[in-house]
């Protein structure tokens, strides 16, 4: 919790790896065989606090701090990693490294230089915060949860940061280091008019590669309103229509849909593994021509922002689909050599204990012109989703289904009433075809996105979009059977 | 590693002191420690190696009736100084809680041996050799291509200490293997995954997952829609483990007690089939989960959840028994040192009946047969209520017939558990955070939705 602990770790990281002691672990992990080595090291400080039923309930700090070696030799890497920071321990991790991938006799040492570069990262102006102070935030969160209304049973909030410090060196001369601070506001409320009612459940969970600035402009009364306003539409709502219909997705959909239905078939490492929808399609038309789809690592505050990737690349954007063609992949230096194109600065770790993969960061459906009230005036019926829970896709046939936490029924270009239990299925390869509306409120939003068993940090944004058709899974034919047992 | 073991134990034992002297008038450490490797072959070619050797501790203290929680994978006497301080600190901005209060020794459990011996002789070409032979396997017909196979070990340590006199440790070794593969049909390309488990590499039947995987893929190539409606289902193993872990996710005594169960107000209701039981087992020899103590360092013991379809017990930690007024059922459960103990199964097993499964497809006579179902984590906790999509096949007359595809088939937890009514002798578990085993069961009505 305390503020020493935050310098602390930059003092201790950057003194811990400085350049001439990364160029002797990487030339010692060349010494057998292979044509690249990288260092990363990492020191993270993780602090919560959470409230529940009315009060504080949990209260935690975390520190975790490593290194691990990567050697790469031809179509092979090995990983090792290391908790301890001395000379011998960083040492003993290349060799195993490079005993993984190589014979077991020493070739010969070879000369590394490093030419360490400073992070293009933006400034952060509030990077930590006394502990009571904290606790001050997630209460006024739980009070405006509860004081939204009534019917609001119940409020649990979330106040989490994670500092992350790294270093990355690399044998081709390469030495960065790069602080990402991220700040994340969570509010679930629970809605329920009677007792033996149905309950509506509200999240709300914004979150930015900031400092504490970030709860001024978007408060812990503004996102605990918004939870409440979602848990009480819950019980309002009708059952939700069935069959094919225009959907209208609101920007606080979040871009799940383009992240899981298209992003995932973006990743370099899956498309050379034949795994992909996209393979050998660049150039093609994959969407209509008001579709723009944008990864961008750099993008002001996003969720998945840095200075540079976790392969020393620098962060930025990549455009992934123009004007509805296929414009590129998100890669990683190993896929991006594969496939003989720069890297875009899409490597990404879960920690110093894992390779990087071909990774999201902040990945969105560009804006368009189109007002949101205009959209839903242009449409004569159909379902309104302003937000999403999540969903699942299958990689390979692209066809995927999600759950909207938050739906209403369009008629006659208004939005009608609210509905409940709405389901939206479709298949990625269609999808982005059908977007026949883009709006000009792109917002981008936080998620974790885990693949391969390494959990990163990703935006995801869309302005509100129209899908001229989808298959809205209604709740009418199972409607008296599930209320039956809403005890809540 | 009997060296590793003893210094867990040591390492638990000084930082509990050590709080205590800091002014803790309670203090819980948990170590863990992991070491394996992760191997990933592609073209008959390893690609990738990750050698693993991680240890961290997780230090809950009480100041009076305020809990703090930290942890560090800096096990050095600084970092444990600091883990100390930080736990502290957390404590001290803590709501005080009258229910907070560290578990006291129990009788040691008989435990199977959780640990195989053999695996630190086998190196890493063997291991290299079982992937092979799962992408020949699963590569053997023409249509399939391996996508990517993976092995990958762990040799842990857990060891629990605390100021009431619980100090503990034990070793547990796990292998797996897991392909994925890609089939490709008259225009259309179907994926699949399959895994193996074992203690150890000498357990893994490498043919037997390269082939499943190249199964399960080509299963699913030419699916429909299955027509909308309500029908029968008989869950394949592993679709009735998915359905299993959200009930348990559910009889957890801290989603009970927020109520944000619809199992809340049923205990000792009839939930089920008299016929039917559920039970909680940390202590069965083939459990992933299996456990001597969970993570509060109270031994484990076998607890019946559903017994002959009464609902009999939820799963509980030290403080959600306690504050529900029933008792701890020793069910705390940590995601990893970094983790405070939270509620979770062991190894949470609807027991083999003794059908064959091809005798439930029978008595399901028409109706859907479902290998897989994608989209359970949007289960409802308020409510229960569950929509997912189905892999699998229509049953017709009796017998596995069209494969099925953007079929959704939904319902409702606690409606799932009164419909199950055969159960076959094909156990499986599927292991995870918390590890569930079932058989094939067949449910005698679901809403399907498909054309």
């Amino acid at each position: 919790m305390s503020a020493a602990l935050v310098d602390g770790g930059t003092a201790t990281l950057a003194e811990c790896v400085p350049p001439d002691l990364a160029a002797r672990v990487l030339a010692h992990a060349l010494r057998r065989r292979g044509g690249y080595a990288e260092l990363y090291a990492e020191h993270r400080l993780s602090e919560g606090v959470s409230a529940d039923e009315g009060h504080i309930d949990r209260v935690t700090t975390g520190v975790q701090r490593g290194l691990s070696v990567r050697v790469v030799c031809e179509a092979t890497s090995a990983l090792a990693f290391t908790e301890s920071m001395d000379e011998a321990s960083l040492l003993a991790t290349a060799e195993a490294a490079s005993e993984a991938v190589g014979a077991s006799a020493v070739a010969g040492t070879p000369r590394v230089r490093l030419t360490p570069a400073a992070s293009p990262a933006g400034a952060v102006t509030q990077r930590s915060l006394p502990g009571p102070d904290r606790v001050a935030l997630v209460e006024r969160g739980d009070r405006a949860a509860r004081a939204a209304d009534p019917r609001i049973r119940q409020a649990t909030i979330f106040l989490g940061t994670i500092t992350q410090h790294v270093v990355v060196a690399r044998s081709d001369g390469r030495y960065v280091t790069d602080t990402r601070h991220r700040l994340r506001y969570r509010v679930q409320a629970v809605a329920r008019a009677r007792q033996g009612g149905r309950t509506g459940i509200g999240t709300y969970a914004p979150g930015a590669t900031e400092g504490f600035e970030f709860l001024r402009r978007c408060t812990p009364e503004t996102i605990a309103m918004r939870a409440a306003k979602q848990a009480l539409s819950q019980l309002e709502a009708g059952p939700a229509p069935a069959g094919q219909m225009p959907v209208v997705l609101g920007n606080e959909a979040g871009g799940v849909l383009v992240h899981e239905a298209c992003g995932h078939g973006l990743e370099a490492d899956a498309v050379l593994r034949g795994g992909s929808l996209y393979a050998s399609r660049v150039g093609e038309r994959i969407g209509s021509d008001i579709v723009d789809v944008i990864d961008d690592g750099a993008f002001p505050g996003g969720w998945g922002s840095a200075g540079f990737d976790d392969e020393a690349e620098l962060a930025g954007p990549t455009m992934l689909v123009e004007a509805g063609r296929l414009a590129g992949f998100l890669c990683d230096r190993a896929s991006a050599a594969a496939l003989a194109v720069p890297a875009t600065g899409n490597g990404r770790r879960a920690s110093f204990r894992h390779p990087p993969l071909s990774r999201m960061t902040n990945t969105y459906i560009g804006a368009g012109e189109a007002s949101p009230g205009e959209i839903i005036a242009a449409t004569p019926y159909g379902l309104y989703a302003p937000s999403l829970s999540g969903g699942q896709v299958d990689p390979a046939s692209g066809s995927f289904l999600f759950s909207a936490r938050e739906a209403y029924l369009i008629r006659d270009g208004r939005l009608d009433h609210p509905v409940w239990g709405a389901t939206i299925a479709g298949s990625a390869l269609d999808v982005l075809s059908d977007i026949d509306m883009v709006g000009n409120d792109l917002r981008v939003g936080a998620g974790n996105c885990a693949r391969e068993g390494q959990r990163v940090f990703v935006g995801i944004g869309q302005p509100t979009l129209r899908i001229a058709r989808m298959v809205v899974g209604g709740t009418e034919y199972r409607a008296s059977r599930a209320d039956s047992h809403e005890t809540g | 590693m009997g060296g590793k073991v003893t210094s867990g134990q040591e390492l638990t034992g000084r930082a509990v002191q050590a709080a205590r002297a800091a002014g803790a008038t309670g203090a819980e450490a948990f170590f863990e420690s992991a070491r394996g490797v992760t191997l990933q072959m592609h073209n008959a070619v390893v690609r990738s190696y990750q050698l693993w050797d991680s240890a961290g501790l997780g230090l809950r203290v009480l100041a009076g009736h305020r809990l703090g929680y930290a942890y560090t994978s800096d096990l050095s006497p600084a970092g444990v100084a600091e883990v100390i301080a930080s736990s502290l600190a957390s404590a001290a901005i803590n709501t005080p809680d009258p229910w907070h209060e560290l578990p006291g020794p129990s009788l040691p459990p008989e435990v199977p041996d959780l640990a195989d011996g053999r695996m630190a002789s086998v190196g890493v070409q063997a291991k290299a050799g079982l992937l092979a032979r799962a992408e020949r396997a699963a590569s053997e017909p023409a249509a399939v291509r391996v996508l990517g196979c993976e092995y990958g070990d762990q040799d842990r340590v857990i060891a629990v200490a605390n100021s009431r006199g619980i100090s503990g440790d034990y070793r547990s070794t796990s292998a797996y293997l897991r392909v994925e593969v890609a089939a490709d049909g008259a225009g259309e390309t179907q994926a699949a995954q399959e895994f193996g488990y074992a203690r150890g590499p000498g357990g893994l039947d490498p043919e037997a997952v390269g082939r499943h995987a190249a199964q399960k893929a080509l299963d699913r190539l030419g699916g429909r829609p299955a027509p909308t409606g309500e029908g029968a289902v008989v869950l394949a193993p592993l679709a009735a483990c998915q359905l299993l872990a959200q009930v348990a996710r559910l009889l957890s005594g801290e989603a009970v007690l927020k109520r944000r169960s619809p199992f809340a107000e049923l205990l000792g209701e009839r939930v089920a089939d008299p016929e039917l039981t559920i039970v909680d087992d940390p202590l069965t020899a083939s459990g992933p989960g299996s456990r001597p103590f969970d993570a509060e360092g109270v031994g484990s013991h076998r607890l019946a959840v559903v017994r002959r379809g009464t609902l009999a017990s939820f799963l509980h930690n030290h403080y959600t028994g306690r504050r529900s007024g029933q008792r701890p059922t020793g069910n705390a459960r940590r995601s990893s040192y970094r983790g405070t103990p939270e509620v979770g199964a062991s190894n949470f097993i609807l027991p083999a009946g003794n059908h064959s499964p091809e005798r439930l497809l029978a008595a399901a006579g028409q109706g859907l047969h479902v290998t897989e179902l994608l989209g359970l984590q949007n289960t409802s906790g308020a409510t229960g209520r569950f929509s997912a999509v189905a892999i699998g096949r229509r049953i017709r007359d009796g017998m596995p017939g069209q494969a099925v595809r953007e079929t959704v088939v939904s319902g409702h937890l606690v409606d799932v558990l009164a419909r199950i009514k055969m159960a076959a002798d094909d156990l499986r578990f599927l292991p995870g955070a918390q590890a569930v085993g079932s058989p094939s069961l067949l449910l005698d009505s679901m809403v399907i939705a498909g054309t």
